[in-house]
């Protein structure tokens, strides 16, 4: 089988943040930062995120956290898997560090892991929302509308669970975690539900096609006793 | 580079394409080869493990709608739907049909059954239909057939007084093994691999699989654009495929007649790229998906839910009024994790206790509207799948999702759930334990990534109509441009068909076949 064909067998990002995409979307994101210079330094990190690609090493730990608050791994009833196996596993179905079409889903992983860049709202994430609307609503009125929500929702975040200078997910306890986590999920933006239920797909397929894990949710598994291919 | 000559060469094989291959090669003498997107796996390749078998489906199960959110599942091998479905079968619906009369210029397809449509003898819907059943061996489920989680969803119909119904399955000697959409391992299921496409087989006709067909070829001859056959590039066999009947590398095949049968997404996309002319901007257009809603149950005893014919049961009382139905739908582990809302701590305490789930789904009827199309990307050579969900649409799903919360409820579930993480109702999640508080649904704004819908029933693409300007191809399915070409599936469709598709399909497609092969000399075979 071609390495490539691999896959999520579900609702993954079909949209993805591509170079391709990013080089289409500077001018608008000139406007952005031009019109707002008092944010300029968190915007150009937020323009970094979808133009850098750090080394593969870099986005483990965000998956490896990722996999913690979607897993309850240490929960005594759970399946006893490593979250390495599992990191190593959905790496092996899913090459995110291979290829092309999941370059949006790793640029998307280093956004998310800078939070306190979750309340902006620049050129490329517009870029994109648009794109995902599906000629919704019009750019300007839609960044109006997202930063609204998603400041109003970190505002109310940080104010739960205070964070201090630029933090990293990865870096944050695993109950901070979640509730950044569902920040996503809640967000107007598509973009971002789109990489909270992607995630959720990519380590849920990963684990529960794992024989191994049938037995604790009672799943008897195939009839014929064929192994895996 | 490999070149071959046919009198008729047939793009899919899956419902339309596997009937059309055998009703051409059964009453015409004409040599015919089917040409195949995905592999030819036999019973023995399917090993019941959802993972693995992705690679039965287009883009090995990920295909989505633009916005990723809703999954559009299409067989994608040898039989294509066929294989992978749920075997459930509904007689095509003579009104629909007949109101496509009215609305969409579609004329033939007759439900009398001593009508001649186009002056040929037997031609009519209720013949072909009763040809089809007979091959497939359609059936009614009997009473030992129905599992645990289907007899929930009869018993939730009688306790909230709407009447339930008894699928029709095509199968023979089922097993009862649960593991339909991975492929057959018996071979029960009677899809056309099994059925139309051995038939043809036997009859000489060539199968070539793994093969992506690049363009339609269209020449101009004495001033009209005509199909002289198609381009393609045959892969690599998948291991585990059967063997493949020319080697990998460039296909050309030289056509009397092209006909297309690819799917609705398949179909509208190889038009495009094909440059088939569009001068109405039809190609593509108004296209339907049968949104699914999935609903939970969590039961206090163990069910057979899993194992067993998944789908026996459904209820259409709410189709004339709302335009959906209820039926029975379970999963293997991967899909019900994915169904199940949350994650987490809250994910698996549901999960936990799989054999105590129950599931099944509100499929909806769904408007065709133009807004919604299909369309080839030159950039990735993919399909782009453009949906939203009218707000007719969604009035009829929040009021389905009520209704099927108290159905699930009255069919003794603890507690009945949407696939969905959207907050509604008294505990943050849509988690309902009374059928009082299935009111909540009409909160429900089915949010793209947080309402889980399901596509399988892809429809309505390509339309027909015998006005160019409502339709790409006409009643006969001969496209309005391009002679020599014909489309026939489920993208032919004006809107939805009204019900599962399968057997709609497979019957236009034997009616067609019939039809084309009676009126040889009107395409010079």
């Amino acid at each position: 089988m071609d390495a490539s064909d691999r896959a999520p067998s579900s609702h993954d990002l079909s949209y993805p943040i591509s170079r391709r995409l990013f080089a289409g979307t500077l001018p608008l994101l000139a406007v952005g930062l031009a019109s707002c210079t008092g944010a300029f330094l968190d915007r150009t990190r937020f323009a970094e995120a979808f133009i850098v690609d750090p080394d593969w090493t870099a986005y483990r730990p965000i998956l490896g956290g990722l996999i913690r608050i979607i897993l309850p791994l240490d929960q005594h009833d759970f399946p006893k898997v490593p979250a390495e196996m599992i990191e190593e596993r959905l790496i092996s179905m899913f090459p995110l560090e291979k290829e092309q079409k999941f370059l949006g889903l790793q640029r998307t992983l280093t956004l998310f892991d800078q939070i306190d860049l979750f309340p902006i709202v620049s050129g490329p994430l517009l870029f994109e929302e648009e794109k995902a609307r599906d000629g919704g609503t019009g750019a300007a009125e839609l960044a109006a509308a997202l930063q609204d929500a998603d400041r109003r929702a970190y505002q109310e975040f940080t104010r739960l669970q205070p964070v201090k200078g630029r933090p990293r997910f990865q870096d944050l306890s695993i109950e901070t975690q979640q509730a950044y986590y569902t920040l996503w999920r809640d967000s107007p933006s598509v973009v971002k539900r789109a990489f909270h239920s992607t995630m959720k797909t990519l380590i849920m397929t990963t684990f529960y096609s794992m024989d191994q894990v049938w037995p604790a949710i009672g799943y008897a598994g195939p009839l014929l006793g064929k192994a895996a291919r | 580079m490999t070149a071959l000559r046919c009198d008729i060469v047939i793009i899919g094989s899956g419902a339309a394409g596997g009937v059309l291959a055998a009703t051409l090669s059964e009453l015409t003498g004409k040599k015919i080869i089917v040409l195949e997107k995905g592999g030819w796996f036999g019973k023995e390749f399917f090993d019941q493990r959802e993972w693995d078998m992705r690679v039965l489906y287009a883009d090995e199960g990920r295909q989505t709608t633009l916005d990723g959110a809703i999954p559009v599942r299409n067989g994608e091998c040898v039989g294509g739907g066929t294989t992978v479905n749920f075997a459930l079968c509904f007689d095509p619906v003579e009104r629909v049909w007949k109101s496509w009369r009215e609305t969409h210029g579609v004329n033939g397809f007759s439900f009398d059954p001593r009508a001649g449509d186009y002056g040929v003898s037997g031609l009519n819907m209720p013949h072909a239909l009763a040809e089809v059943r007979q091959r497939i061996n359609v059936h009614r489920a009997s009473d030992e057939e129905i599992n645990d989680n289907n007899r929930i969803l009869a018993d939730g119909c009688r306790a909230t007084g709407i009447e339930s119904k008894r699928f029709e399955l095509n199968m023979r000697d089922c097993v009862r093994s649960g593991f339909c959409a991975e492929g057959c391992s018996y071979d029960a299921k009677q899809g056309t691999m099994v059925t139309y496409l051995s038939d043809a087989v036997a009859r000489g006709v060539q199968v070539i699989h793994h093969c992506d067909v690049e363009r339609i070829v269209m020449t101009k001859r004495q001033g009209a654009l005509t199909a002289t056959g198609v381009q393609a590039r045959v892969r690599t066999s998948r291991a585990g495929s059967r063997v493949n009947s020319v080697a990998p590398g460039r296909l050309e095949i030289d056509a009397k007649l092209v006909i297309v049968a690819a799917g609705a997404v398949a179909t509208p996309v190889l038009l495009q790229r094909s440059g088939h002319p569009d001068p109405y901007a039809r190609i593509g257009r108004g296209v339907v998906l049968h949104p699914s809603l999935p609903i939970i149950g969590a039961f206090d005893r163990t069910l057979e839910n899993y194992r067993g014919i998944p789908g026996t049961v459904y209820s259409d009382a709410y189709t004339a009024s709302h335009h959906f139905y209820f039926e029975s739908l379970f999963g293997h582990p991967v899909y019900g994790a994915l169904v199940i809302p949350g994650s987490g701590a809250e994910h698996f305490a549901l999960f936990r206790d799989l054999p105590k789930l129950a599931g099944f789904g509100v499929m909806l009827v769904d408007e065709a509207r133009d807004r919604n199309y299909v369309e080839w990307s030159a950039a990735d050579g993919k399909p782009r799948i453009h949906y939203q969900l009218s707000e007719n649409d969604k009035d009829r799903l929040r009021f389905g999702a009520a209704r099927a919360i108290e159905v699930m409820l009255g069919g003794g579930a603890r507690e009945a759930l949407i696939a969905s993480d959207e907050p509604i109702g008294p505990r943050g999640l849509p988690r309902f334990r009374s059928p009082s508080e299935s009111h909540f649904c009409s909160e429900l704004q089915f949010l793209s990534h947080r309402t889980l819908l399901t596509s399988s029933h892809v429809q309505a693409s390509a339309k027909m109509s015998d006005d160019p300007k409502l339709g790409v191809v006409n009643s006969r399915g001969e496209s309005h441009h391009v002679r020599q070409l014909i489309a026939c599936d489920s993208s032919s469709f004006p809107s939805s068909c009204g019900v599962n598709p399968m057997l709609s399909i497979m019957t236009m497609a034997r009616y067609q076949g019939r039809r084309i092969a009676a009126e040889l000399n009107r395409y010079g075979l």
